[in-house]
């Protein structure tokens, strides 16, 4: 297998993976953790990938299953200024709004977060449920209950 | 209220230089935290440990061919040789990588029971092997020690008292010990994969 055409399918998704990961890791040493867990599970499992799904797809089950079962430090998510970007992220002009997105979605408990980050990015609840292991009726009442969630939250920061 | 598909459909577009790093390394350099792993490297290094003993174990069998000694010898080789084929076989089940096709319940499941399995090879471990080792070191000990026979040795009521008594202590001690570094080590652990496997329910 080509290590290259791997590591370039992984940069054109790499959203999906900065994206998971700054919803769960509490800490740097935890965002380098887990992006070096997904790196590597990902590479030993590309070559069982047959393209039947999308690449995303196979990746956003790869990187919630790598996040979810990972022995990842116990600890409350400080929202500091410095939380979320670092001053290392290209950010674009709706930043503040993005970063008050991230917070709000932080809050949630963590299934929700990875259910409202798939229905996010456009997965229907069928897709979702199947990533999850859930029915497509469950995914609609977490959802239902996560947007509302949200809307308080998004009003509070 | 802001255009949250919008937004969120947006964020990592840009380069975070920490994953940018990560992606000009070749994935082969880099290491493994992941939990199961980890256990697959623990039921390795019990086997090696298991055999090694049931080595000394006959080494001890040829050095000192009494049969008491003989006898508690292979009751400990044969449990040696017992967890090592129940570790080999729950080494075998555990997959070496995340599953790319399996459901995150489906993994979280995996996990979850590959761990339990494992304890309970553990606790079995600490009621049964570490007090017949340390009966059998206290008599072998006793032995050399007071250059008496077997039968010599044990025929003292105060040996066979605190014999007696170092079993009583020893057994629940070491399952206790044994459950309670579980419990240290993977207990949150366990009780997170348990809370999500029910959120999925």
């Amino acid at each position: 297998m080509n290590e290259k055409e791997f590591l370039y399918r992984l940069q054109e998704h790499q959203n999906i993976i900065y994206k998971l990961v700054h919803l769960y890791a509490v800490s740097e040493e935890d965002k380098r953790d887990l992006y070096q867990e997904i790196v590597l599970q990902a590479w030993k499992t590309y070559p069982a990938f047959r393209g039947e799904a999308k690449f995303s797809t196979w990746l956003y089950r790869l990187c919630l299953n790598t996040i979810f079962t990972f022995n990842r430090k116990a600890g409350r998510i400080e929202y500091t200024d410095t939380t979320r970007f670092e001053g290392k992220m290209v950010v674009n002009s709706t930043s503040d709004e993005a970063d008050r997105l991230y917070r709000a979605i932080r809050v949630l408990p963590e299934i929700e977060r990875a259910i409202i980050s798939l229905h996010l990015d456009g997965y229907d609840n069928k897709e979702i449920g199947e990533l999850l292991g859930i029915t497509p009726n469950l995914v609609g009442v977490k959802i239902y209950r996560a947007k509302q969630q949200l809307a308080t939250l998004l009003k509070d920061i | 209220m802001m255009d949250i598909e919008n937004i969120w459909q947006q964020q990592g577009k840009g380069e975070d230089d920490m994953l940018k790093e990560l992606l000009k390394r070749s994935p082969e350099e880099l290491t493994s935290k992941w939990p199961l792993k980890k256990l697959r490297a623990n039921l390795l290094r019990g086997i090696v440990l298991s055999e090694a003993c049931a080595v000394i174990y006959l080494a001890i069998i040829i050095y000192l061919p009494v049969w008491q000694i003989i006898t508690s010898m292979l009751i400990l080789i044969l449990f040696n040789t017992w967890l090592s084929i129940t570790s080999w076989k729950l080494y075998k089940k555990i997959p070496e990588t995340i599953s790319s096709a399996l459901s995150l319940k489906q993994e979280l499941e995996i996990n979850y029971a590959r761990f339990r399995q494992w304890f309970a090879v553990q606790e079995r471990v600490s009621l049964f092997i570490y007090p017949i080792a340390a009966t059998g070191g206290f008599m072998l000990g006793g032995v050399v020690g007071s250059q008496k026979t077997v039968e010599e040795f044990l025929y003292n009521p105060l040996v066979l008292s605190i014999l007696a008594v170092t079993i009583l202590i020893l057994v629940p001690i070491s399952y206790f010990v044994s459950r309670w570094f579980f419990n240290h080590t993977y207990g949150k652990y366990l009780k997170k994969l348990k809370k999500w496997i029910e959120e999925l329910q």
